[in-house]
């Protein structure tokens, strides 16, 4: 396979807007991407903090491949952003759901990131009750969230609960704080620039972005009430699911076992070596052989 | 009517694997389907069955965790998987149409059916939805001590286990409420009491508590779900109620503007246990003969 990254040039927020639009759903906007004139469609699910954006690099390649459907969540990027309000993960499955009827979209791969596993997952729990009839094909996830088990909600975890929030939080007190959090989770911090990481500030700044007050708290609390809720969907998922995981993640690294691989049986994991909590922007050609291996 | 008898009017579906506990009675083409309130089953609604059933299709299901219906261990039941089994158990009964009658606890199901009816998620449609006594709206609410303690992640499970304490808390209710003691026996309270100490029912009381924290979570989500409603709600409030006081009621009002709010003056009067006759007059416009 020849897969061709251009890694000179990075995109400023200007162009990316421009590859996508508004979507208005319910009573919001959603932005949206997309590309490709395929039949089998890659759905990607964006992580905490960042945006569609992380996925400059891979989309001319993936679009050769796919019909790519990209779309900030509600709060991130150039979607909509809520005054001092916590949009839910329950929320967020409901837009993307939407949206995905709006586009008619068929033979759905969804990949999920970060943040983007959690709507993932619950994605899965409706789609197990039959509730949703999506045609969704296959899941898979990318170096998923801090791994929360039941035992994190437990008081012994407070002083690693708080400390958690705390860098989560703070990620949002300064540009700063902001590229230092996002580089110390590359295996190699060269791998991105301090010009990406200005577009990824500004995205996020937009439309007073940073005000997601006690998102961390309200984050936390919903999933202690969905654990088991999420954990159930995995297990008695019947779509497969696959892992693609950078194997030098500090959040999610591989000497504790990922929590995702202990709860699906028969899981296929795909390790990209040398790489970080972001392989599509750090490792971007073996993401993409990776992806469409699957 | 005891406990037993009510089991053996209904059947078990599987929904998901677990036994939901499904009453259906009535052949009328129009359907009320029931969501009860907390901690209760659907054995609240005993008595106003047979008239109601005359009017009605009536569909009452146990949640899951209460009354009949599976109690499976160290869940965490939550609102959202609640409203998940009520739609799918509704699908497999083949419900097209159907009228939503909750209550308390049940309220918060409604709404987060009614979130998913506006986001155009199901094909079921809702004719109606009646909310009785909803302490949804959590600026307002009081919670007790006791309630409070149950929240409590730790010392919950110990405080559910004392049996006692449940069997008190009913008959205090009851009691606080100034109801007929003639009616309300020590006998129904402990009829009451034993459905919940089923399948360990009372083990799991502390887990099921967590809906308070959901309605945190969604306090957004349900009550834009009630703003943006196209279903007309009709929101029937019990004026005295120590825990769903009156100002939540008249908030939840005004968020709708296809709401209907009626007040229940008098709950001796109006009471679904106690006043069967006149609850069934006020909700549904019937007007049948004395129950008692």
């Amino acid at each position: 396979m020849d897969i061709t990254i251009d890694n000179t040039i990075v995109m400023s927020s200007n162009e990316w807007e421009k590859k996508g639009e508004l979507i208005p759903i319910f009573d919001k906007e959603i932005f949206t991407i997309d590309v490709g004139n395929h039949k089998n469609c890659l759905l990607i699910l964006h992580g905490y903090l960042t945006s569609s954006y992380d996925y400059y690099k891979v989309l001319p390649e993936l679009s050769k491949h796919y019909r790519v459907v990209l779309l900030d969540f509600i709060g991130f990027g150039f979607s909509e952003k809520l005054d001092k309000q916590y949009c839910t993960i329950i929320d967020q499955t409901d837009y993307v759901l939407e949206l995905c009827r709006l586009l008619e979209l068929e033979n759905i791969t969804v990949f999920a990131h970060d943040y983007g596993t959690e709507v993932a997952q619950e994605i899965i729990a409706r789609q197990n009750y039959s509730l949703i009839d999506f045609p969704i094909e296959k899941y898979i996830f990318c170096n998923g969230n801090m791994p929360l088990d039941h035992s994190f909600f437990l008081d012994y975890h407070k002083n690693f609960k708080e400390q958690v929030a705390k860098k989560m939080i703070s990620m949002l007190a300064s540009f700063g704080i902001y590229k230092k959090s996002i580089r110390d989770v590359f295996f190699d911090a060269t791998k991105i620039t301090d010009q990406e990481l200005t577009e990824m500030w500004y995205q996020l700044e937009l439309n007073k972005g940073r005000d997601v007050i006690n998102f961390v708290h309200h984050y936390i609390r919903e999933r202690k009430i969905f654990w088991q809720r999420w954990i159930s969907a995995l297990k008695e998922n019947n779509v497969p699911v696959k892992l693609i995981l950078g194997r030098k993640d500090p959040i999610n690294d591989d000497e504790t076992p990922n929590p995702l691989a202990d709860k699906i049986e028969d899981i296929d994991i795909c390790w990209i070596e040398n790489c970080g909590h972001y392989p599509m922007l750090e490792n971007p050609k073996e993401w993409i052989e990776a992806v469409l291996k699957t | 009517m005891t406990a037993d008898n009510w089991k053996s009017r209904g059947k078990f579906y599987t929904i998901a694997d677990k036994n939901i506990f499904v009453i259906d009675e009535g052949s009328s083409l129009q359907t009320i389907v029931i969501l009860h309130g907390y901690p209760t089953s659907s054995f609240d609604y005993s008595k106003i069955l047979p008239e109601l059933s005359k009017h009605y299709r009536v569909v009452i299901h146990d949640h899951l965790g209460f009354g009949f219906s599976d109690k499976p261990k160290s869940y965490t039941y939550s609102l959202i998987d609640q409203a998940d089994f009520a739609l799918q158990l509704w699908n497999k009964m083949g419900l097209k149409e159907v009228t939503i009658l909750a209550h308390d606890y049940g309220t918060s199901v409604a709404k987060e059916i009614l979130a998913r009816k506006n986001h155009n998620l199901i094909p079921l449609k809702i004719k109606k939805i009646v909310l009785c006594n909803s302490s949804m709206r959590l600026e307002y609410l009081h919670i007790r001590n006791m309630d409070k303690l149950l929240k409590d992640k730790k010392l919950g499970r110990y405080i559910a286990r004392l049996t006692n304490y449940g069997f008190r808390k009913i008959k205090d209710k009851f009691k606080n409420k100034n109801l007929n003691p003639e009616i309300h026996t020590d006998y129904d309270i402990n009829k009451v009491w034993d459905k919940l100490d089923t399948s360990e029912g009372k083990n799991e009381i502390h887990l099921l508590s967590n809906f308070i924290n959901e309605r945190y979570t969604f306090w957004h989500r349900w009550t834009e779900a009630l703003k943006e409603s196209e279903t007309p709600i009709k929101i029937i409030w019990e004026k005295s109620d120590p825990v769903a006081i009156k100002e939540i009621a008249i908030v939840l009002a005004t968020e709708n503007i296809n709401d209907n709010l009626e007040w229940i003056e008098n709950e001796r009067y109006f009471s679904i246990l106690e006043n069967p006759t006149n609850w069934l007059n006020l909700v549904f416009n019937i007007n049948g003969p004395k129950i008692s």
